[in-house]
C-alpha cells in the first residue's frame, strides 16, 4: 500500500497545510483526514513542532468517525501525556466514549468537567449531542434552548437548533433561529438562502412572498448561489399564480410583477447553463 | 424489483455521508404491459438527491421537476423513493419519506418506498439491507425481506462490495452536489461506467 505522499505526489508541508484548511473550514471528510493525518503523525511528527497537538486532536476526532479506535486511542494517549489536566483533552476522551456508545460514562465525564468549570460550553454541547444521538430530539431541543439563553452568541448552536427544528417539522421555530443568524451575519448568503427555504416550506402566500425576497437577497449577496436562483424561480412561480381574494388585495399586484420576473430568471438560467457556473 | 445500478448507487450514497440522512429517487423503464403482475416493475437506475436536512421543500420540488423531465426524455418514470436515516438504529420511514413516496405514487401507482437498514450495512454486503414498503389502502406496508426483489442478487452484492472497497462513493454526485456546482452530473455516468465494467 503506497503512502499518501507517493500516491498524490505531495510533500509533508502540503499535507500539513491541507489538514489546516480542513480544520479551519470545518470539513467532515474524516476518511481523508485519517489517511493524511496518520501518515503525517507516523512519518513526520518531529517536523510538525507544536502543530502536532492540534493535529492529534483533529485526527482523533476523524478516527472516531471512521471507527478507528486504535488510532483514536493512540492520539488520545499522546494528548493526555502532554496536557494531563486539560478539560479539552477530557472532552476528547468523552467523545471516544460516545463513539463506543458508552453514553452514561461519557455523560459522567462531561458532568465532572462542568462541576469544575460550569461555563465549559464544549462539555454542554457534547451532552446535547448525546441526546441527539440517542434520538431524544425534544430533550436535545430543550437543552439547546436553555444553553442559548446563556450563550446567545453561539452561532454553531443556533444553527444546530435550526436543524433540529427542521427535522421536527417546526418550521416557525427554525425560521426564528435562522433570523438570529442573519441578524449577526447579514452578509452570509447561506443563512439567507436557508431562511428562504424554511419560509417556502412553511407555505402560504405571505411566507412564499418572504421566501422570494430572501432568495433574491441571497442571490444579491452571492450571484452564484444556485439554490437561491432556483428558489427565486420557484418563489416567483408560486406567487405569480395567486388569484385576487378580498383578504389579500395586493396578491394580484405581486402576481403580475412576479410573472415578469419569472421571464428574467428564465433568461438567467439559460445564461448560466451555457457557462456551467458554480457556487 | 431492483437492478444492480439502483442498489449500488443507494448504498454508495449512504456510504458517502455516513453522518447524515440521505435520500433519493428510483426510476424504472416505462413499459405498457396490460397484464403485468405487481412486481414486474424493474428499477433500472437511481438518482441520489440530498444529504443532511431532508425536510425542506423548494430544492426537492426543483429536483422532482428536473428529474421528471429527464425521465420523460429517456422513457423512464419515477418509480420509488429511498431514504437512509441519520441514526444507525433508526430504520422507520418518517414524515418526509411518506410524503415524498405518496407524491410519487400519485403518478405511478406501484411506487415503492425503500428504507435502508443502517445497522446491517457492511462493506461486504452479504445481505440486502433494504426494507421495501408498498402502498396498500393509504398505508405503507413492509414486505417480507428476501432477495427476490433483486434482478440478480449475486451480481448486485459483488458489484456493490467492489465499489465500496474502492471508495467509489467519493465521486458519487447527488442533487445537493449538483446545486453546489452545476457541472456535477447527478446521472453519475462515471459510476455507471464502473458498474458496467464490473459486470
Amino acid at each position: 500500500m503506497s503512502s499518501i505522499s507517493e500516491l498524490y505526489d505531495v510533500s509533508w508541508e502540503e499535507m500539513r497545510d491541507k489538514l489546516r484548511k480542513w480544520r479551519e473550514e470545518n470539513y467532515r471528510n474524516s476518511e481523508q483526514i485519517v489517511d493524511v493525518g496518520e501518515e503525517l503523525i507516523n512519518e513526520h511528527a518531529s517536523k510538525l513542532g507544536d502543530d502536532i497537538w492540534i493535529i492529534y486532536e483533529q485526527v482523533m476526532i476523524a478516527a472516531l468517525d471512521c471507527s478507528r479506535d486504535d488510532l483514536a486511542w493512540s492520539c488520545l494517549q499522546e494528548l493526555k501525556r502532554q496536557f494531563p489536566d486539560s478539560h479539552r483533552v477530557k472532552r476528547l476522551a468523552g467523545m471516544r466514549l460516545e463513539a463506543l456508545e458508552r453514553y452514561e460514562d461519557a455523560n459522567k465525564l462531561y458532568d465532572s468537567i462542568l462541576q469544575d468549570d460550569p461555563t465549559n460550553t464544549a462539555a454542554r454541547k457534547r451532552k446535547i449531542s448525546i441526546l441527539r444521538a440517542q434520538g431524544k430530539s425534544s430533550e436535545a431541543i430543550r437543552e439547546l434552548n436553555e444553553y442559548l439563553e446563556q450563550f446567545v452568541g453561539d452561532q454553531e448552536a443556533w444553527h444546530e437548533l435550526s436543524e433540529l427544528y427542521i427535522n421536527e417539522h417546526d418550521y416557525a421555530k427554525a425560521a426564528f433561529c435562522l433570523e438570529e443568524l442573519m441578524m449577526t451575519n447579514p452578509h452570509n448568503h447561506l443563512y439567507c438562502e436557508q431562511y428562504a427555504e424554511v419560509k417556502y416550506t412553511q407555505g402560504g402566500l405571505e411566507n412564499l412572498e418572504l421566501a422570494r425576497k430572501y432568495f433574491a437577497q441571497a442571490l444579491k449577496l452571492n450571484n452564484r448561489n444556485m439554490r437561491a436562483l432556483f428558489g427565486l424561480y420557484m418563489g416567483l412561480f408560486a406567487t405569480s399564480h395567486q388569484p385576487y381574494t378580498p383578504q389579500n388585495p395586493e396578491a394580484q399586484g405581486f402576481a403580475a410583477r412576479n410573472r415578469d420576473e419569472v421571464d428574467c430568471v428564465q433568461l438567467k438560467f439559460q445564461h448560466i447553463h451555457g457557462e456551467g457556473l458554480s457556487c | 424489483r431492483t437492478y444492480f445500478f439502483s442498489y449500488c448507487k443507494m448504498l454508495l450514497h449512504a456510504a458517502k455521508y455516513p453522518h447524515c440522512a440521505v435520500n433519493g429517487l428510483l426510476v424504472a423503464e416505462k413499459h405498457k404491459k396490460k397484464d403485468s403482475p405487481r412486481d414486474s416493475v424493474l428499477c433500472v437506475d437511481c438518482v441520489p438527491l440530498f444529504h443532511g436536512a431532508l425536510a425542506l421543500a423548494p430544492m426537492l420540488e426543483v429536483a422532482l421537476t428536473l428529474i421528471d423531465a429527464w425521465c420523460k426524455e429517456n422513457k423512464y418514470v419515477i418509480a420509488g423513493y429511498y431514504q437512509a436515516n441519520e441514526r444507525i438504529k433508526e430504520a422507520r420511514p418518517n414524515q418526509v419519506a411518506e410524503k415524498v413516496a405518496a407524491r410519487i405514487s400519485e403518478n405511478f401507482s406501484e411506487a415503492a418506498m425503500i428504507m435502508l437498514d443502517n445497522s446491517r450495512f457492511t462493506m461486504d454486503c452479504f445481505v440486502p439491507v433494504l426494507f421495501i414498503y408498498d402502498h396498500h389502502d393509504n398505508k405503507w406496508k413492509c414486505r417480507e425481506p428476501s432477495t427476490d426483489c433483486f434482478e440478480d442478487w449475486i451480481e448486485a452484492q459483488k458489484i456493490t462490495a467492489a465499489l465500496l472497497e474502492s471508495k467509489s462513493y467519493e465521486s458519487l454526485v447527488d442533487f445537493d452536489n449538483h446545486l453546489d456546482d452545476l457541472r456535477n452530473d447527478w446521472t453519475n455516468p462515471e459510476i455507471n461506467k464502473s458498474v458496467l465494467h464490473l459486470c
